[in-house]
């Protein structure tokens, strides 16, 4: 059968969705409003892509017999194992995940491991059974990050409750313990254990050469940040830092003009200073000046501590930016006002920020960092 | 005649046992206690099992009880995200206190810091007002699934705030949130606001609107702003520091209490019910004191934790005219809380009921049956002349001519980390009352060690007393830090 009937088509999405409800149920989490909603249906994922006709059709008179002559035992067992079989195709229908949403996975998620389903219930006390929650223990950790390893250590070999975000679509893997895939998982809950919401999960029945693509996408997410950075640069210098000085004072009486005249004087004040890098080489952008300012806030508070903070003869390479950037969210007005052009040495230069941890890197002696951001420079051409 | 001096002499004795007792305090004595019977107190290091490996600072923290099952209790903390998360975690007891779920479920990916929570009234409705990202925007959120799942953002403006304080209660069955900050954008030299909404719950909630509750024109005004709210709705109160005049780390100004008696929505005239002799709004309670105040070029620390203008306030649940005031000066070179009371509404003030010296972080509530409490941190010197850090509730029913002190929680001054730029204790923490008992949050040394811990604690996360080691879930060694500590003590 090279297409299918669109009726048929949506009779095994009916059957699929039935089964997939009955494995996972759908109580979910609203993302919006805190509300719990429960979802009576999976969205519909048009199934176009089931590779055996001959059995899809099978199936189907399989399902006419049935409705033909009753449900006599021999037609029950027949039809649970043509259900069955239905299943399996239902789920290898899922198959071909394409790149890029599986890049979404990956980048949406906070952790991604690969894991084993140990029980079908919860070991964190706030997930009632409701949520059907399942156990599931770490054998490897394909994305972390440094804050996880701080608090946690190893997550290898722990055991975390997993709950399934009802939005995700793709069908998963069979839903029982000893069954092994990879969770794309967000925090939700800490208590005796971590529970944490499963954006996705896959398998290699689910998504095809998962593995490599799965390190891709991951490389991708890894490197985003510093090739949004690139990206976003007006200028990407390597330099030194000449001097670090106060902000000038047009600049301080122009931000106080924006506060009715007022210093804001909270401690989660950046406190701004300024460092004159000396550019040794431009690698991205045009700088006919062989020296420009960047504005960056000298605060240790919390909100500011993220950011390069700087020291006369520290040399390395910098992204600079001349307005917001994702995150790093400066008020327009204030951002004109820090990054306007500055008199210095009987001349005028220019001035950014470089807020962002990505947007600094030191120096070293290997020429290593120079030379990735380079190469990401080269990518972006 | 004889039963006057009968009594006179025992309040002798009462004060002179309350002086003993305060310079046993102040000697360093280990545990200032009066035993007595009654339920016990119950101090909860709320950090969870899951999260034995954390390290992060945990200041400012603060904590409400519902008002339709008083067994539901939220907390809010610095903390950052543990895995790395794009959300922001507060903690959740379904239990009073006894164990404490760590939820995720602030919906932000920047920075939060200078969180506050409240519960609504009847609603069960659960606010969180924070500041977020680098320009310090205002952000309130809302649940009324106790954070289970991700909360709402009811309101996300303006920036330029500083130190949000929030206070919430039904209210014509409506559930009213105040929010006391510092207010950048308000007029000129009048920045410190309630930021109010008259139907938090609604679907969608009324505007926060900003309502600036400064009527004068001073030099500038502080951050600190403590918004309180009557038992029966009708009385809503703020206070915050006018300041006058500014040198180094010290400022010099007045206690400004204002009173809105329309349950916080009087129009144009919201906040205006108190006013000085000139027929100015806000009542000056403390006149032109000096206090410490933190600032870029001029630290002002205690005990390795910085300064900022300490203030506190309670109604009487059963009398909303009975109002209690702590606020901070400086005597003999530090920091110093005085407690004060006002019959009237805040127009006729007692002397210092009590002073406590070298103390920060002031919380105070009052109980059905009232019972005055009054939490704070104090640096004292222990026996072996090393500066500690000691948390002490007091409890009174008589303005502390009779008072029963706890110290809840020691620690040398020398575990305050010096290394990260943050505050490990911060601006306040949180005293409150449901019915007759004290719930109450406060930052500490996590070190597992019963001797420091009076009252004695419960610690969920792993740790071994004998040893006096943090363990984390491989069941390596944990470096100290300071952690979020709950406190649970009836009234007297």
């Amino acid at each position: 059968v090279q297409s299918v009937d669109p009726g048929f088509d949506i009779l095994l999405y009916r059957i699929s969705s039935a089964l997939l409800e009955a494995q996972f149920g759908r109580a979910s989490r609203a993302a919006a409003g805190g509300n719990r909603e429960i979802h009576s249906e999976c969205p519909y994922v048009p199934l176009r892509r089931i590779p055996n006709g001959t059995v899809c059709l099978e199936l189907m008179n399989a399902l006419q017999r049935q409705a033909r002559i009753g449900l006599n035992q021999t037609n029950l067992r027949r039809t649970l194992l043509n259900v069955l079989i239905l299943q399996s195709f239902a789920l290898s229908a899922y198959a071909d995940v394409p790149d890029q949403e599986l890049q979404r996975w990956v980048d949406k998620s906070t952790l991604i491991f690969t894991g084993k389903i140990v029980t079908l219930t919860s070991n964190v006390g706030s997930i009632p059974a409701s949520e059907n929650p399942m156990t599931v223990k770490v054998d490897s950790i394909e994305l972390g990050n440094d804050k996880a390893s701080q608090n946690f250590g190893s997550l290898v070999g722990k055991e975390m409750t997993v709950v399934v975000n009802p939005s995700f679509k793709f069908g998963p893997p069979e839903r029982k313990p000893g069954v092994s895939a990879v969770f794309f998982v967000n925090p939700l809950l800490y208590e005796e254990n971590i529970a944490v919401t499963a954006e996705a999960v896959a398998d290699d029945q689910a998504v095809k050469d998962l593995p490599t693509r799965l390190n891709a996408a991951i490389e991708q997410k890894t490197q985003e940040p510093i090739r949004n950075g690139a990206k976003g640069a007006v200028l990407v210098v390597t330099g030194i830092v000449q001097e670090i000085r106060q902000l000038p004072k047009i600049k301080i009486d122009r931000l106080r003009s924006l506060a009715n005249g007022r210093d804001l004087y909270s401690e989660h004040s950046p406190r701004w200073r300024e460092a004159v890098i000396r550019i040794q080489s431009v690698l991205k952008g045009n700088s006919a000046e062989k020296k420009v300012i960047v504005v960056f806030p000298s605060a240790e508070d919390r909100m500011w501590a993220q950011s390069p903070k700087f020291a006369a003869g520290q040399s390395g390479i910098w992204l600079l930016h001349s307005g917001t950037l994702g995150s790093i969210q400066l008020a327009d007005e204030r951002a004109r006002i820090l990054l306007a052009p500055e008199a210095y040495d009987r001349g005028q230069i220019k001035a950014y920020t470089s807020l962002r941890p990505e947007d600094f890197r030191p120096k070293d002696s290997a020429g290593k960092n120079e030379a990735s951001i380079r190469e990401i420079l080269k990518s972006l051409k | 005649m004889k039963a006057n001096s009968t009594r006179e002499a025992l309040g002798r004795c009462f004060r002179l046992l309350s002086a003993a007792v305060c310079a046993i305090l102040l000697s360093g004595t280990e545990c200032a206690h009066s035993e007595g019977p009654g339920p016990s107190i119950t101090v909860v290091d709320i950090i969870p099992l899951a999260l034995s490996g954390e390290t992060d600072t945990n200041a400012e923290p603060d904590l409400t009880v519902s008002s339709v099952n008083p067994l539901e209790i939220a907390a809010s903390v610095w903390v950052p995200e543990p895995l790395g998360g794009s959300t922001t975690p507060i903690f959740v007891s379904v239990d009073g206190g006894k164990t404490w779920s760590c939820r995720s479920t602030f919906p932000f990916q920047q920075v939060t810091c200078d969180k506050t929570i409240r519960f609504g009234g009847l609603s069960d409705m659960l606010y969180v007002a924070t500041l977020l990202n680098n320009d310090c925007a205002l952000v309130v959120c809302r649940s009324d699934q106790l954070a289970i799942n991700l909360m709402a953002p009811v309101e996300n403006k303006p920036i330029d705030v500083d130190q949000p304080f929030a206070a919430a209660a039904m209210i014509n069955n409506q559930d009213r949130v105040f929010i006391g900050c510092l207010d950048f954008n308000g007029p000129p030299q009048r920045t410190d606001t309630v930021v109010r909404s008259l139907d938090g719950a609604g679907n969608p909630p009324s505007d926060f609107t900003p309502v600036p509750i400064e009527f004068d024109t001073p030099l500038m005004d502080s951050s600190e702003v403590r918004p309180a709210i009557s038992g029966d709705g009708n009385k809503v109160y703020a206070v915050f520091n006018r300041v006058i005049s500014k040198n180094g780390n010290k400022r010099v100004g007045d206690v400004i209490l204002v009173r809105d008696d329309d349950g916080g929505n009087s129009g144009a005239a919201s906040f205006t019910a108190l006013r000085d002799r000139n027929g100015v709004a806000g009542f000056p309670v403390v006149k032109a004191r000096t206090f410490f105040f933190d600032t870029d070029n001029f630290p002002a620390l205690l005990g390795r934790d910085r300064l900022g203008g300490d203030l506190a306030i309670a109604i009487d649940p059963r009398k909303a005219d009975r109002v209690y005031l702590v606020w901070g000066d400086v005597i003999e070179g530090h920091p110093a809380l005085h407690v004060i009371r006002s019959d009237n509404g805040g127009t006729k003030w007692s002397g210092n009921l009590c002073t406590v010296k070298k103390a920060k972080n002031p919380g105070l509530a009052v109980t059905t049956n009232g019972t005055l409490g009054f939490l704070y941190q104090q640096v004292v010197k222990s026996e072996g002349g090393e500066e500690t850090w000691i948390t002490n509730l007091e409890r009174t029913k008589d303005d502390f001519r009779n008072v029963d002190t706890r110290t809840l929680a020691r620690f040398p001054v020398t575990e305050v980390k010096l290394d990260n730029g943050q505050p490990q204790l911060g601006d306040y923490l949180r005293l409150m009352a449901a019915g007759n008992a004290f719930y109450g949050i406060f930052p500490a040394s996590n070190v597992p060690d019963l001797s420091r811990f009076c009252c004695g604690v419960t610690f969920q996360r792993l740790h071994d007393f004998t040893r006096h080691k943090l363990l984390n879930q491989d069941g390596k060694e944990v470096d100290p830090s300071i952690d979020p500590f709950f406190v649970m003590a009836p009234g007297l």
